[in-house]
């Protein structure tokens, strides 16, 4: 095992990891641009862990800055873990979502700071469902992707700057944002009949 | 094709895996591919009409007696049952929770069990298993989930803790709760638990900078 030092900790990469991938594609399909970046995880992430081992006390902020408690995330007919694939069409709430604004993440964001709405009007992107991907092991690395597709039928062009996961948290129809990650300026920009395909990836390795 | 290959601003960090024996902290070698089939499956959706979200992929999750699992966060009756079965480990409880063993063979992603866990008693070679807590703590940006369990050794010889493992309990499909190893470790350097002295163990999920 390797000691916890000031020196693994400036060295070492995180346990569990997070990268994602931005990719642009124009109304021919062809990919146009693309980015990568990696680990914006947030402490409400970590909350959500202790929630599933039951931790029955522990809160965290959902993104309208309200504390939730990390157990309450399972009545009856709402989801009963920390969902945020395979569903989403059209909101928000829910999967990897897009933002305007590249402001520096910290660890307790709690949500995106400037939310790019889903739609057909002026700086809206229209969501399609997200879904997840894998488990794929190839010792000594195991990951799934997350994976959502956004489209641009606004007539204009949206520049994307910032990205992150939210989950939904059924106790109380709430949402919470597990990750946050930033696109240095100049962003990428999503021009009118484009679409971009966004890819998180969670990886762990022995 | 325009591509600009990685971002730069500096991440703000992952999930880590941390473990603290005798007062002192280790980073972890797990997780296993257990969790990653769970996690994946608490991140997705079986459906959006029922609300409930998939079972971990059997071939990817085994439980401790290398059975295929379709484990998930379970939700019923009012209680939200989770990876813990809607409780923790009680002492004398060594089926889940955090465990400990003697055999350091390395550690490989589909690890399902401890290859010789240290059983709970006070005869020659065993351990008394405690109570099992979690709690959060930690300052931002290092917030963490702490599980933590203390081991009494209640008999007249030494024993060596080579191994340890965090078994979760969820609700399995078709099954009900079964035992499920997430996390494998291995020791190294060995602990030596004196007659009658105590092994507390603590595992920390953490948000890292």
């Amino acid at each position: 095992m390797i000691p916890v030092n000031e020196e693994t900790k400036k060295t070492r990469k995180p346990c569990l990891q997070v990268a994602w991938n931005v990719q642009v594609y124009d109304k021919d399909d062809k990919l146009i641009k693309e980015k990568s970046g990696q680990n914006s995880l947030l402490v409400a992430f970590a909350t959500k862990m202790a929630g599933l081992f039951y931790d029955t006390t522990s809160t965290y902020k959902d993104i309208t800055n309200t504390n939730r408690n990390a157990i309450q995330m399972s009545p009856q007919g709402q989801p009963n873990g920390i969902p945020c694939a395979g569903y989403g069409y059209g909101l928000t709430t829910l999967g990897i979502v897009l933002g305007t604004n590249n402001t520096a993440v910290t660890a307790d964001d709690y949500k995106l700071n400037t939310i790019v709405a889903n739609g057909t009007g002026g700086g809206q992107l229209l969501y399609l469902a997200g879904a997840s991907i894998g488990v794929t092991t190839a010792a000594p690395v195991s990951s799934f992707v997350i994976d959502r597709i956004m489209i641009n039928h606004s007539a204009g062009t949206i520049t994307i700057k910032e990205l992150g996961i939210y989950c939904l948290e059924g106790g109380a129809a709430a949402t919470i944002c597990l990750c946050r990650d930033i696109i240095a300026d100049p962003g990428v920009d999503i021009d009118d009949g484009e679409y971009m395909y966004v890819r998180y990836t969670i990886s762990v390795t022995t | 094709m325009k591509n600009i290959p990685f971002e730069s601003p500096k991440p703000i960090g992952g999930l880590d895996f941390i473990i603290k024996i005798k007062g002192k902290e280790y980073y972890m070698e797990s997780p296993l591919e257990n969790y990653m089939a769970m996690l994946k499956a608490a991140m997705t959706y079986a459906s959006p009409y029922t609300g409930v979200c998939e079972y971990a992929e059997s071939a990817k999750c085994k439980n401790t007696s290398n059975v295929a699992r379709s484990a998930c966060s379970y939700y019923n009756g009012g209680t939200n049952y989770n990876w813990a079965n809607a409780s923790m480990p009680a002492a004398g409880t060594s089926t889940w929770g955090i465990q400990i063993g003697s055999n350091d063979t390395a550690v490989v992603i589909t690890d399902y069990h401890l290859n010789t866990q240290i059983a709970h008693g006070s005869g020659a070679g065993q351990m008394l298993y405690g109570a099992q807590t979690i709690t959060t703590g930690g300052v931002s940006p290092n917030k963490y989930a702490k599980i933590m369990r203390t081991f009494t050794n209640n008999t007249a010889n030494p024993i060596d803790v080579k191994e340890c493992g965090l078994v979760a309990y969820p609700y399995c499909s078709g099954i009900g709760p079964d035992y499920i190893m997430i996390t494998r470790d291995v020791i190294s350097p060995t602990i030596t638990v004196a007659a009658a002295d105590t092994l507390p163990i603590e595992i920390y999920l953490q948000t890292t900078s």
